[in-house]
């Protein structure tokens, strides 16, 4: 075996020791957040969805779009969003417009695209702006492509669930982000208690070897979609 | 209140804390000390550490060397220093960049170029006189059209800035000969954007003699990178990401390598040097041509010359630790004194056969840092801080750690280096139990003027306190600890009665600080059964002390998300609290029937009403994990009396078993039992949990017994 396939092995060998019921494991899942820099490997063989970070929109840039992909991706396996991921509503000027071609510039390369997913990472928003950016990009995006975005859920008003109610018609999925950090953020159920009735489709995003137990709750809602699993750097996870 | 859910979360932690480890990276929580033996990712400090984030150790060093300014360690406006940080902290504050912004290294793509390239070639067309202008037009036309930014939309598709399988450009109606070779340049980089990089090549080779200088220069330039990226593209992943080192094309991406080097033979000044000089770095790291890429990057780190700024500095360490890999399995690549201090610091962390691979590369040997004296050379400061730290880290001899790092306490000022071989001198003669310890880390202060410097001494001389029973000297007027997340942490967790309302009622204490002493006494009194102390103290309640929100103390303090420390609601021990719909007093009026009559029943459901509805539930899964853990600051014993824990369950279930009790009083009290477990069918009332056969016995009792009680009526389900 080559040194690679003895890390590999161990790697696998120290995960099974670890299971935990209680733990995100990333072979019980089929749908990830592959952001740059993260080599899936095995961890996504068998994955039906794979939400891609394409690139960033940053304030620190002004606005303009950042790209973190050096190459086009080619999944034949699985579908495949596109992610956008942003800190700001102050796009510069055509950086919406890009989203439907960059989707079908993946598209062209023969991959199933679902559509693209605003990643909006910001610490306070303005629902009301958002809803108004959101409305724009669903204006410029061709009706092939769904928009999708995610949901940081947090204590704030704005991070209310029936804020999000609100985009329905604008959006059509949410993913909603139980975790900060590497870390599952605390009090997840009281939040979902608070989604009842979500009126539209919806996920749960969740981190790797982040902590989740699935409420009975969640899995009786009618537009609970299952969930989406960030994959975190392989590397990173330990050595610096 | 909180010590019962520090209590939980440590249960829980004890229970995880096996396969939390063995996962790796549990959480970002740091352990408030500087002797620590493992990797502590939220944990780094302004000195040289194993347990640091290598890239924190590195930028330190670097600081020391190329003499630029190191930020204030203030994450936010207002908010105290930062002790122990994560590297994405002390990162951001060398960009100035707001918590929650980006932090991931970012891998541009070859269409980065696509504007500045259209303009360059404009401003050369324009400058060169052999052109016509009849021809100028045609051609800068031409490259426009080429990356069009005459719809903004297009500026942005950077993966469709052209298009591989696009005919060639037709040349545009160029006639003068000068012209033809812009034409033909034109030609190339279409190819290039387009991702035909064969041709791109070709074409940017047959302008290697053009008679434009800009041209041969660019295009020499441009051979290079469209070599680069043929090598990057064939190295790319069905998810566009670059594969593993023995997956890419190594020979593709050392022709790029030597083509850049060619270039900069030619242009050691040349207009894309720079870009040339970061582009052989990719180039190698592409090829995993790592020994290649330490050197170049010990040149980088031990270099003399000043950078600009720390953001500069930030760059390099973060491009070194994701290109070069470190911990390095191969530390025999390691040849630069900066760099392999890193790497040894790296090795000295704690991790057994199984996880070394991943935390820290093959353990060090005393005998190994012996052999590598000549690499060090003449840097015996940095040299003899290394052997000490294998010393004290590896092998447990802090009295080797006094023999090697003498005594130089005090200083105006202390450079990073400097700084940590005093720390380390302090560490040891506090591990050794040494009567001067003290007195050595207060002839420190003075020299700890760089940036995280003084906060990591508070900390160390805290800790020293702490550990010697002293306390009170923390608190003490002259202290030099006054960092409020140190003060709060040993308030909350270690302090005693006495201490905390002395420090409520001290003038010339922190207004949060007094605030948060008060809270403490009076949430422990109140948890612990101790009412008659409790009552007395409330008096010190502002009246006009908010009431509501949540408040977890220094448990929400986060040096990456949350660097302010929140009042504490002062006012839930006042007369607003909340008090319910059961018709009870204000709280102090209910304690105070508690004072008199310890086991009257009305007041202990007032009591309990007044816990249910101020938030002082469900605080164990709201909570997440402390961050105090086993060893550092304020883990010490409590000094604050146990007494008897409260339980809102344990009090239903004496009330609804007890003669004395009124038919109102149990319908109550079996209707909060049973909504103990309301909704998620886990107790959030504390004491011994019950079966759920139990709460639907209750359930029926209360409709069977009470059937017209409101407390009956008003109770549809159990959980």
């Amino acid at each position: 075996m080559t040194r690679r396939a003895l890390i590999a092995a161990a790697l696998a060998l120290a995960l099974a020791s670890c299971r935990d019921p209680g733990r995100v494991d990333a072979r019980d899942y089929d749908s990830f957040w592959v952001w740059a820099g993260v080599d899936p490997g095995r961890r996504a063989e068998h994955a039906r969805t794979i939400y891609l970070l394409d690139g960033e929109v940053r304030a620190g840039e002004e606005g303009r779009f950042v790209d973190l992909r050096p190459s086009v991706p080619h999944l034949k396996d699985s579908e495949v969003w596109l992610v956008v991921r942003t800190d700001t509503l102050d796009w510069r000027d055509g950086v919406v417009e890009s989203l439907g071609p960059r989707a079908a510039a993946w598209a062209r390369a023969g991959n199933r695209v679902a559509g693209v997913q605003i990643d909006f990472d910001a610490r306070t928003r303005h629902l009301a702006d958002y809803a108004a950016f959101l409305a724009r990009v669903r204006r410029a995006l061709p009706k092939r492509f769904k928009l999708s975005i995610t949901g940081l859920m947090d204590w704030s008003a704005n991070g209310d669930p029936q804020a999000l109610r609100k985009l329905k018609g604008t959006v059509d999925e949410v993913v909603i982000q139980t975790y900060q950090g590497r870390s599952t953020i605390w009090g997840y159920e009281r939040y979902f208690e608070r989604m009842r009735d979500f009126p539209m489709p919806f996920k749960v995003g969740l981190v790797e070897n982040g902590r989740w137990i699935e409420s009975p709750q969640l899995r009786s809602e009618r537009n609970f979609r299952g969930y989406v699993v960030f994959l975190l750097p392989e590397r990173r996870a330990s050595t610096n | 209140m909180r010590t019962k859910w520090i209590a939980l979360g440590a249960v829980i932690a004890a229970a995880l804390g096996a396969i939390a480890w063995a996962c790796a990276d549990a959480g970002e929580e740091p352990t408030w000390a500087l002797a620590k033996k493992d990797y502590d990712p939220g944990g780094g400090a302004g000195m040289l550490l194993p347990s640091n984030d290598t890239r924190i150790n590195m930028f330190l060093l670097l600081a020391d060397r190329r003499g630029f300014r190191v930020e204030e360690p203030a994450v936010e406006e207002g908010s105290p220093p930062v002790a122990l940080f994560p590297w994405m902290v002390m990162e951001r504050q060398t960009r100035g960049t707001k918590p929650g912004a980006f932090e991931d290294p970012v891998e541009p793509s070859r269409c980065q170029s696509v504007t500045a390239g259209n303009a360059a070639f404009a401003a050369a067309l324009r400058a060169n006189p052999n052109v016509p202008d009849a021809d100028k037009q045609p051609l800068i036309a031409a490259r426009a059209a080429l990356s069009p930014w005459v719809k903004p939309a297009e500026e942005y598709m950077p993966m469709v800035c052209g298009d591989a399988k696009a005919a060639p450009l037709a040349p545009p109606a160029v006639s003068s000969p000068a012209g033809r070779e812009f034409a033909a340049y034109l030609a190339a980089t279409q190819s290039f954007y387009g991702g035909a990089f064969d041709r791109a090549a070709d074409g940017y080779r047959g302008l290697a003699s053009a008679s434009d200088p800009w041209l041969r220069e660019t295009a020499l330039y441009m051979v290079a990178r469209t070599l680069l990226n043929r090598a990057i593209d064939r190295s790319a992943t069905d998810y566009g990401s670059i594969a593993p080192v023995d997956k890419r094309d190594a020979a593709g991406a050392r022709e790029a390598g030597h083509a850049f080097e060619a270039y900069l033979q030619s242009y050691p000044s040349g207009r894309y040097a720079r870009s040339a000089r970061g582009l052989v770095r990719r180039a190698q790291w592409l090829a995993g041509d790592d020994a290649d890429l330490a050197a170049e990057y010990g040149r980088q780190l031990s270099a003399t010359t000043p950078l600009p700024n720390a953001a500069e500095a930030a760059a390099i360490v973060d491009e070194v630790d994701n290109k070069l890999g470190l911990p390095t399995s191969k530390p025999e690549i390691v040849r630069d004194p900066v760099l392999l201090a890193v790497v040894d610091l790296h090795r000295m962390r704690g991790g057994d056969a199984g996880n070394r691979e991943w935390c820290c590369g093959p353990p060090i040997t005393r005998e190994e840092i012996e052999r590598q004296r000549p690499l060090f050379g003449r840097d015996s400061e940095l040299y003899d801080y290394v052997r000490a730290a294998e010393a004290y880290f590896v092998r447990d001899d802090p009295r080797e750690v006094l023999q090697l790092l003498p005594d130089a306490a005090r200083q105006k000022q202390f450079s990073y280096l400097q700084f940590s071989r005093q720390m380390l001198r302090g560490l040891a003669l506090q591990q050794l139990g040494d009567r001067n310890a003290r007195g050595f880390w207060l002839s420190l202060f003075p020299g700890a003027t760089r940036p995280y410097q003084w906060p990591a001494l508070e900390l160390a001389l805290a800790i020293q306190e702490e550990r010697s029973g002293r306390l009170d000297l923390v608190f003490a007027p002259d202290s030099p600890v006054t960092h409020p997340v140190m003060r709060q942490m040993l308030l909350e967790n270690v302090a005693g009665p006495d201490l905390l309302r002395q420090q409520a009622t001290r003038p010339g204490a922190p207004k949060l600080e007094r605030e948060v002493a008060l809270y403490t006494l009076l949430e422990k009194e109140l948890w612990r059964g101790f009412l008659p102390q409790f009552l007395g103290d409330l008096r010190l309640v502002p009246a006009d002390a908010e009431p509501n929100g949540f408040y977890a103390g220094t448990t929400y303090y986060d040096a990456r998300f949350n660097s302010h420390l929140d009042r504490p609601p002062l006012g839930k021990f006042g007369k607003d609290a909340r008090t319910g719909n059961a018709g009870c007093p204000a709280m102090p009026a209910t304690v105070a029937q508690l004072v008199a009559a310890p086991r009257a029943i009305r007041p202990r459901l007032c009591m309990a009403e007044y816990f249910r509805l101020n938030g002082f539930d469900d605080l164990s899964y709201e909570a997440p994990a402390p961050p105090v853990s086993g060893e550092g600051l304020a883990t010490s014993r409590e000094q604050f009396p146990k007494g008897r824990a409260y339980s809102r369950l344990e009090e239903y279930k004496a009330i609804m078993a007890d003669p004395a009790a009124s038919a109102d009083d149990k319908a109550l009290a079996l209707n909060r039992a049973v909504r103990c477990y309301a909704p998620s069918r886990s107790n959030s009332c504390g004491g011994t949990d019950v079966a759920l056969s139990v709460r639907r016995a209750w359930f029926n009792r209360l409709k069977a017994e009470y059937p017209q009680s409101r407390w009956a009526k008003e109770l549809k389900y159990y959980w």
